[in-house]
């Protein structure tokens, strides 16, 4: 018999009680108990409803260990949506009776019950419940669409729990508008994700999809949100865990997975705590014990009041246990860190009566064999240096350091959590991270401006070395060659071995200082490094906003576009590997030309892969690319474009993989591409950076780049992630004949190695993408630049053919300068966004000490020169006064 | 194992080695392909391969891409393709290995996809594009169907990572006859031998080998040293020419009657197949 079966009897009995109850005393809800929107709380991806029950029959050892309310403040302060409570003393422990507690997390709370009867969901309401759950397995269809209904008019959301398509259908009929898949077979009590990938995508548009059960690390939850799930209900994964708070920031995405979990401590005041949570850090440290950063109660309060929804540790020191629980109530304290000589009994005392997780703080010295079994109880170990240690002579300094990786290495290997302390700063973190591969870092004085003030432009910058602002795809730890979910390698066998022989290459010479610098020689002495960075005052004037516009001038590079400096990079990595001969795919031409130009510098053979179509529309830089010696092959596939040329670039390096090195033109492809062409764009980045700063005095408020593959996005951008800057990319809107659109209309798949925004059919196979810019033309994108739009960090836009017309011809008259139809898609966001007094005044707003009055400051990236353009039917060919300029 | 893994094995118990078509689901159209599919059976073959078309098959030479190119012209979708497989699993009695490139499978879903091709009936799936390092989902999903994902190692795939392909494979290993897409002109070059030999020390599965194996001597030097032949550019290159059905039948079964008497192991074992 089911476990559903066997507890119908006495879910009768107790309805029974309730109807009885509630014929004397009608239910009633406190009017301080507002329904909160349960659905709402779901929608927009990857949402958590965390859940809470009192014992699992499914999982014998299970008991819940911290107080409700604590509980579902951990939650939500990780980053849950709603919270999911189990509402059946008799099998689960935990009833309508903790409902309150559940709602102070202010988060919408669904109770779980197994409702037979309106009587329970009458109950439910009263005690503040926003949300019910009906299991369609268990009710005939007329009794679902009436406790349905009986739900809706309490205003109660309702989620119905499915098993399989039977249900599926009658929860449509129901007119449910939440429907949960449940991946555990109630019979056998087995979870199979591939349920929910079955029965998930069977569910319409506009329902919101809920994967419940089975649920216990992020690959699953990715598994499941490619199936359409908006929502995952999840119980032990968080239940279990050492530290339910954290483990709700993995599964949602908020700390990627293997990502360091980064502790910023000692805050003693508002500011900085709000700076410290705003730069994305996951712990903030008030210190209790003795030392100059130490709080009163009243002050952690305070600070408490101002970061409502940080998580926040206190730090105490052999001090008396009413005083640690007197702190952990006055701030809501979530975790709890002892630094003295606190016994393992005292921890157990502490986590009982709060049900805060132990952080366990050890000199060098205290770690041995048996220190983690002596705190097994504690959710971290943190390996700080003896407090003597610190601030003396840089050699004692040196050698503090080294105890504290050597410690912090034994801990970790041995399984533990561990937390690295110590002076850790921006300048140093990643090498330390690199060192022991903790589980997370602790900064207090390396972050700070003079001592007990924190410094927020030092928060940014350890929070971006810690690598917590960009997924580096070769972060420590990471899942390898991932942007989130995206990236991978998806190519045939005969390459794999080659791309684990390139990515050894490319980290050995990223090391390498001689490498280093004839790479720095090349850009300056062969390219013309750094270009200028130029203010388009005319174009200022003419677009108005009031706002200095900044060209990075990519253009001025040699072969005229940001394409040599991955090609130059590249080809010395081609010479380390002893390679004769070069592979690229082009579109636009560039960096076709910047391969067959590097490729005759080092004497090695060069062939390049173009669409017939491209060769016809670029034809000056087919002409280049001949002279230079190298052999351009037209490609006749599909749309004969730059997609094709790039499946025809890896067929020839599949064939020839033994002395052939393929050069990737962008950020995309199989790892290490991405991230490779990455490092070698950012000197864009880096240089833009530093160039705005001495010219202006100041960061700028919005950079600009256009889109294709993404790497002169890629290689701006990287050099203001850490930054408070608005980064926008742009893509080919295109015109009548479609788009090259992949991140705003496209949807995740692989194409040429990698997972990305793909523009593809309902059956998988890829679209042609269409702009009339050759070099955008592409129905991908980098996966850097699809995990950038999921987190927010990049917003993307997109911009026609005819918008990107107007800005190129904009540019020739007013400037001077003839720029790239590509880089046409940057500028012409830009006169868009200098002419939207909405996003102009958001700009404004979030300029750190704002004033209206100065003006905002945009950077463009021009990546190229438009001579490739000057072609029959192109714009150049048109008698230049008003040929395009006008349009829109 | 799966079902391929148990039909390999009875065939190695029996002493065969077969011969395994490579046919692109609605090439040349509808007709033809279903008409090849009778030649590949009249010519005794067990086991086919039938090719999901996909947009960008980065691991074929011009003959499959133009025949994936065609078949998606006319139309031809994976649900179609897999009807086409239950059908020649139903009809003809052919046991059906699926090839297809990774999007279009997890456009439907890993899972969804699996249970498609196990109620197709299809024995084994092979992904050329999906290395082990990303095959771990699709493996589990279609091993729960008793349904084999079939790995690929290529001559450049060093000792520990052919260690790994044996581990994760089931049903028989595809060995990549050369560095190179399918089609090669190289095929079945000069170093077969010691690489079968290579890799037969590191696995116990049976081993195909395929890509640019399409002539009768390139089959009999294969089938001298591995367990099965895959064929695939060389029969669609000759169906590329069929007028109609019947000729498409024709074709079919004299080729690989052709390939099949020159890897039967006597020197007349073949004939009857050839003029059945």
């Amino acid at each position: 018999m089911s476990f559903l079966e066997r507890i119908r009897p006495s879910k009768l009995a107790e309805a029974a009680a309730l109807r009885a109850q509630h014929a004397t005393r009608p239910p009633r809800r406190l009017p301080d108990q507002p329904v909160l929107d349960f659905a709402a709380a779901l929608r927009g991806g990857r949402r958590i409803i965390a859940e809470i029950k009192g014992r699992a029959p499914s999982h014998p050892g299970y008991a819940l260990a911290a107080p409700v309310d604590r509980l579902a403040r951990a939650y939500r302060r990780g980053g849950a949506a709603a919270v999911s409570l189990v509402v059946d003393r008799e099998h689960f422990g935990t009833s309508l009776a903790d409902l309150p507690a559940a709602r102070t997390a202010g988060l919408p709370v669904i109770a779980k019950d197994f409702v037979l009867d309106a009587a329970q969901i009458d109950g439910a309401w009263a005690a503040g419940a926003d949300a019910v759950l009906l299991i369609a397995r268990w009710l005939d269809a007329a009794s679902l669409a009436q406790l349905h209904a009986h739900a809706r008019a309490l205003g109660l959301q309702v989620l119905v729990e499915c098993h399989d398509e039977r249900d599926i259908d009658l929860a449509l009929s129901a007119g449910a508008a939440l429907v949960g898949v449940n991946n555990r077979d109630l019979a056998a009590l087995r979870t199979d994700l591939g349920r929910g990938e079955r029965l998930l995508p069977l569910l319409p548009p506009g329902i919101v999809r809920v994967a419940e059960s089975g649920l216990y690390t992020p690959a699953d939850v990715w598994r499941l949100q490619q199936a359409g799930a908006d929502a995952f209900l999840i119980g032990h994964a968080l239940l279990d865990s050492a530290d339910p708070g954290d483990t709700v920031a993995v599964l949602s995405g908020r700390r990627p997975e293997g990502a360091p979990l980064v502790k910023i401590c000692g805050l003693t005041n508002d500011d900085d705590a709000r700076a410290a949570a705003a730069a994305g850090a996951d712990v903030l440290g008030l210190v209790f014990a003795p030392s100059p950063r130490r709080l009163e109660l009243a002050e952690a309060a305070a600070i408490r009041a101002a970061v409502p929804d940080a998580r926040l540790a206190g730090v105490f020191r052999d001090q008396e246990l009413d005083f640690v629980l007197a702190a952990v109530a006055a701030a809501d304290l979530d975790l709890v860190q002892l630094h003295g000589s606190e016994t393992p009994d005292y921890a157990a005392a502490v986590k009982a009566a709060t049900g805060a997780p132990i952080i366990r703080a050890l000199e060098p010295g205290q770690v041995a064999d048996g220190t983690m079994a002596l705190h097994a109880g504690a959710a971290y170990l943190l390996v700080d240096p003896p407090k003597a240690a610190a601030a003396e002579s840089a050699a004692e300094t040196a050698a503090a350091r080294a105890a504290v990786i050597a410690a912090a290495r034994r801990l970790a290997q041995s399984g533990a959590r561990v937390l690295v302390a110590g002076g850790l700063g921006p300048g140093d973190v990643a090498a330390v991270l690199a060192a022991t591969h903790p589980c997370g870092i602790d900064a207090c004085r390396g972050v700070e401006s003079r001592p007990g003030r924190k410094d927020a432009r030092k928060l940014l910058e350890f929070l971006a070395q810690a690598g917590r602002l960009t997924n580096h795809g070769t972060g420590t730890g990471a899942r390898r060659g991932r942007f989130g979910p995206y990236g991978g390698q998806y190519v045939p066998e005969t390459l794999m071995p080659c791309l684990a022989e390139l990515e050894a290459a490319w980290l050995a010479a990223r090391e390498d200082p001689s490498f280093r610098d004839e790479l720095a020689g090349l850009l300056a002495d062969y390219s013309g490094r750094p270009t200028p960075l130029y203010r388009a005052r005319r174009l200022e004037s003419a677009w108005g906003g009031g706002a200095h516009v900044w060209l990075k001038r990519e253009d001025l590079n040699h072969t005229g576009a940001h394409k040599i400096n991955n090609c130059l990079g590249q080809v010395l990595l081609a010479r380390r590997m002893g390679k004769r001969r070069l592979i690229a795919e082009t579109g636009a031409g560039q960096h076709g030309v910047a391969t067959a130009t590097v490729a005759a510098l080092a004497g090695l053979s060069c062939t390049v892969y173009m669409g017939q179509v491209d060769m016809a529309r670029q034809e000056p830089n087919v002409r280049r690319m001949r002279l230079l010696g190298a052999e351009v092959v037209p490609v006749l596939a599909g749309a004969r474009t730059l997609k094709d040329a790039t499946s025809e670039a890896i067929r020839d390096w599949v064939t020839n993989v033994a002395g052939s090195h393929y050069i990737i033109g962008s950020t995309v492809g199989p790892h290490p591409y991405p991230s490779l062409v990455r490092d070698f764009q950012s000197v864009i980045g880096t240089e833009a950076r530093r160039q705005v700063l001495a010219k202006e005095g100041r960061l700028p408020d919005a950079a600009i780049a256009c889109v294709g593959g993404g790497s002169n996005a890629a290689g701006l951008f990287s050099g203001f992630l850490a930054d408070p800057v608005a980064l926008f990319g742009v893509e080919a809107g295109g015109g009548a004949h479609g788009h090259s659109a992949a991140l705003a209309l496209g949807t995740p798949g692989v194409l040429h190695g990698s997972l990305s925004y793909l523009l593809q059919d309902e059956h998988g196979q890829v679209l042609p993408a269409h702009s009339l810019a050759a070099g955008l033309d592409y129905p991908g994108v980098g996966p850097e630049h699809s995990w950038w739009k999921d987190t927010g960090r990049v917003t993307y836009e997109r911009v026609g053919d005819d918008e990107a017309l107007a800005a190129f011809g904009e540019l020739c008259r007013l400037e001077g300068i003839i720029p790239a139809l590509e880089s046409s898609h940057a500028l012409a966001f830009c006169r868009r966004l200098l002419g939207d007094e909405a996003a102009l005044a958001r700009l404004r707003a979030a300029r750190p000490g704002a004033d209206a009055r100065t003006p905002l400051l945009v950077v463009v990236n021009l990546s190229g020169r438009g001579d490739k353009d000057m072609h029959d039917g192109g714009p150049g060919a048109g008698d230049g006064e008003d040929g395009h300029g006008t349009a829109r | 194992m799966g079902r391929l893994g148990d039909l390999c094995g009875n065939l190695r118990a029996r002493g065969e080695r077969p011969l395994v078509p490579f046919l692109t689901a609605g090439f040349p159209d509808d007709a033809r392909c279903r008409a090849a599919l009778r030649g590949v059976r009249d010519a005794g073959c067990s086991l086919v391969e039938i090719g999901v078309p996909f947009s960008d098959p980065v691991a074929d030479g011009p003959v499959i891409q133009a025949a994936s190119q065609q078949a998606l012209a006319r139309g031809m979708t994976p649900p179609q393709a897999l009807e086409l497989a239950a059908w020649a699993s139903a009809e003809l009695g052919l046991a059906v290995a699926l090839m297809g490139y990774l999007n279009p499978v997890l456009r439907q879903g890993e899972a969804v996809f699996a249970a498609a091709a196990a109620a197709a009936g299809a024995v084994g799936v092979i992904v050329p594009d999906l290395p082990l390092e990303e095959a771990g989902s699709l493996r589990a999903e279609l091993a729960a169907r008793q349904v084999d994902l079939v790995s690929l190692v290529a001559p450049t795939t060093g000792p520990e990572r052919l260690g790994r392909a044996a581990a994760a494979s089931s049903g028989f290993l595809y060995l990549v006859s050369v560095a190179g897409v399918t089609g090669a002109a190289t095929g079945a070059g000069d170093g077969l031998e010691n690489y079968v030999a290579r890799v037969r020390a590191a696995c116990s599965l049976p081993l195909y080998v395929g890509f640019g194996v399409g002539t009768p001597a390139q089959a009999a030097r294969v089938t001298a040293c591995a367990d099965g032949v895959i064929v695939g550019s060389a029969l669609l290159r000759r169906l590329g020419t069929a007028a109609d059905a019947g000729q498409a039948q024709a074709l079919a079964r004299d080729f690989c009657g052709e390939l099949r008497a020159a890897m039967a192991p006597g020197p007349k074992a073949g004939g009857k197949d050839r003029h059945e």
